[in-house]
């Protein structure tokens, strides 16, 4: 039994309004109670070792996590490319031609959760989460990249993170306001920015503007979907969030929406409480026939290893001997010496566990291309079937497109012509 | 002649085009270019300067030698290439050229009408460069079939090189066009069948730029 559906079991315990301390509460009303915050029960020193492994903070930052460069942070690298901050500031030693190129493909990956208060989250979450990461924020092109860790490292990591959290008493909510708590979610306009997928969708009503649009831009985009909020929060913290975000992570980008104590509680209890259905993952695209006409590796090469691939799997030389986490190590993974930057880098192959080179075109028991196996199992992740053994790639972002494996595919049948 | 850091990669980049699009002439004069480029430029420009602002950090500092160091390596490795794809028809060792001479010695880089002597000279500079370059695993693809191609270029070296590339192509880690052209011309004679296959994988590779890199050698 997973913990939101044990938490959702033991609330069920009715009692009269009266103790409830709402003005809600009336003695006609059952009650629910929401569970209070579970402490983390994981080993917090070996926790801190693993952020340092798996390098949380070259996409997160603030909280726990020490800095690091600009250069060698994602989300500020990129942020610094799309605001028209030049490469030097960066750290970066590229020209202003290079700059407006960058800028013109840069997709995403220019605002990530930060860890300022990250021990709101509730462990238990944080342990599945890392273990099987979900689409938590729709609107943000990348999300958390599959890992390869275990359980026993995803409950120290969530360990380490909680610390400094303070617990939540339980929170006692009625029916009325579950209904309130809907209507007060649609008239402050938060389907704005979240969806709640699983019940009637919120009207998507634009917020009112509270800082640049940059900043709203950025703010909706990291707006997660509420129908994980009973996974991830304990009640009580959210009534508190909701009533004043920033005094609990300071750098938060939701506005402040004035709630009273009454109004934050009724929409928790929504959020708790409201019949939802499943969320909907993407279906697998049917593979597509390989294509007749000539597919050269400069289609290969735009479409889809200049997309995300190349970040992770690049050629050291042109970064200070770094290559990514893909070719030199990173983000917890050996070196496996994959370069994807060039014709040559990828027609080399990758090392394996024990260092010896391998085909990226290997195939498998189904004549599938190693190269189409991870694009293909990526697909699987996002519908929600990881393949064991084979990481989905790219790495914490969507699918590429059947389409996009059908020119691979075909390519690789032509004999990867240059 | 100095370019900027940004230049340099993108010199560069075009020089690794050029070659493998079966330009060798080009390549070498462009990574000659880069190559003097670097060894002249005293640090490329990076960000992270101390507190004064007057001079970069120590972190910065490293992180550019070491972009410096590699690039180089990568201006070296292309000469060497298109030393050998040219039949040593440059002029070897080019960083000894003196400084004020560059220029003019980046328009006489290639050799019209080389002697043997001249020939030699630059493929053992080339040899001798692309051995250097070897990693100490052998892990590398990209690196052993260039050498490969360099050996075949040496009569004594020619089996050597032939079990490099043989091995490479067993396990369909051969890099690009070029490799099995020269796989296909270690074979010619001994083997002509394996060597007509290497050669239908090498126009397969090579695509548009068949024609210039897969025709046989006289």
């Amino acid at each position: 039994m997973t913990g939101s559906a044990a938490r959702l079991l033991a609330l069920v315990a009715l009692c009269t309004l009266a103790a409830c301390g709402s003005h809600d509460a009336s003695p006609s009303q059952p009650s629910e109670s929401l569970a209070a915050s579970a402490p983390a029960r994981g080993d917090v020193d070996r926790g801190r070792a693993l952020v340092a492994l798996f390098q949380c903070n070259r996409c997160h930052e603030g909280g726990p996590l020490a800095a690091v460069p600009r250069a060698e942070h994602c989300v500020s690298c990129h942020r610094a490319i799309l605001d028209g901050d030049h490469g030097v500031t960066a750290g970066l030693d590229v020209s202003a031609e290079t700059w407006t190129r960058w800028r013109e493909r840069l997709v995403g990956l220019d605002v990530a959760p930060s860890f300022v208060a990250v021990s709101r989250l509730e462990p238990s979450w944080v342990e599945s989460f890392l273990r099987d990461p979900q689409d938590v924020r729709p609107q943000l092109h990348a999300m958390m990249p599959r890992l390869r860790l275990d359980d026993a490292q995803a409950r120290d990591i969530a360990a380490f993170l909680a610390l400094g959290g303070d617990a939540t008493p339980s929170l006692r909510v009625t029916q009325r306001q579950i209904t309130r708590g809907r209507a007060l979610l649609e008239s402050k306009a938060c389907g704005g920015c979240h969806v709640f997928s699983g019940v009637l969708p919120l009207p998507t009503r634009p917020p009112a503007p509270t800082s640049t649009s940059v900043e709203q831009a950025r703010a909706l985009r990291l707006a997660p979907d509420l129908w994980l909020t009973r996974d991830r929060w304990a009640a009580g913290r959210v009534v508190e969030w909701l009533m004043q975000p920033r005094r609990l992570k300071p750098d938060t980008l939701m506005p402040d929406t004035h709630l009273s104590r009454d109004e934050a509680t009724a929409i928790t209890a929504y959020l708790f409480l409201a019949e939802r259905g499943a969320r909907t993952r993407p279906t697998i695209p049917a593979r597509l026939p390989l294509l007749q006409r000539p597919v050269g590796f400069d289609e290969v090469n735009e479409r889809v290893f200049r997309g995300e691939c190349w970040h992770c799997h690049s050629d050291p030389s042109y970064a200070g001997g770094v290559g990514g986490p893909g070719n030199t190590g990173g983000f917890g993974f050996k070196g496996r010496g994959i370069d994807l930057s060039s014709y040559e880098g990828v027609n080399s192959g990758y090392r394996d566990a024990q260092g010896r080179r391998h085909s990226l075109f290997e195939r498998d028991a189904e004549g599938v291309p190693r190269l189409v196996a991870v694009l293909r199992a990526r697909q699987a992740e996002q519908a929600g079937q990881p393949v064991p053994g084979i990481l989905g790639m790219p790495l914490g972002f969507p699918a590429r497109s059947a389409e996009d494996i059908q020119r691979v595919e075909s390519w690789i049948a032509q004999g990867r012509p240059r | 002649m100095v370019l900027s850091g940004d230049e340099t990669a993108q010199t560069l980049s075009q020089a690794e085009r050029q070659l493998a699009a079966g330009r060798a002439d080009r390549a070498f004069v462009s990574a000659l270019t880069v190559f003097w480029s670097l060894e002249e430029a005293v640090g490329l420009t990076e960000d992270g300067y101390d507190e004064s602002g007057d001079r970069p950090s120590e972190r910065a500092e490293q992180r550019s030698n070491r972009r410096k160091a590699a690039l180089s390596a990568r201006a070296k490795l292309v000469m060497a290439v298109a030393m050998v794809r040219l039949n040593g028809a440059t002029t070897f060792e080019p960083h000894h050229a003196p400084r004020v001479s560059r220029l003019r010695a980046v328009r006489h880089a290639l050799l019209s009408s080389p002697t043997d002597a001249e020939r030699q000279a630059s493929l053992t500079w080339a040899l001798t460069a692309l051995t250097d370059m070897q990693p100490a695993d052998g892990d590398d693809p990209v690196q052993m079939a260039h050498y490969a191609e360099a050996l075949a270029r040496f009569p004594d070296h020619r089996a050597q090189a032939l079990q490099l590339l043989h091995d490479l192509a067993t396990r369909d880690l051969m890099p690009d066009a070029w490799a099995y052209h020269t796989l296909a011309e270690l074979l010619r004679g001994t083997d002509d069948t394996a060597s007509a296959e290497a050669a239908a994988h090498c126009r397969e590779r090579a695509g548009r730029h068949a024609s210039r890199i897969c025709s046989e050698s006289p």
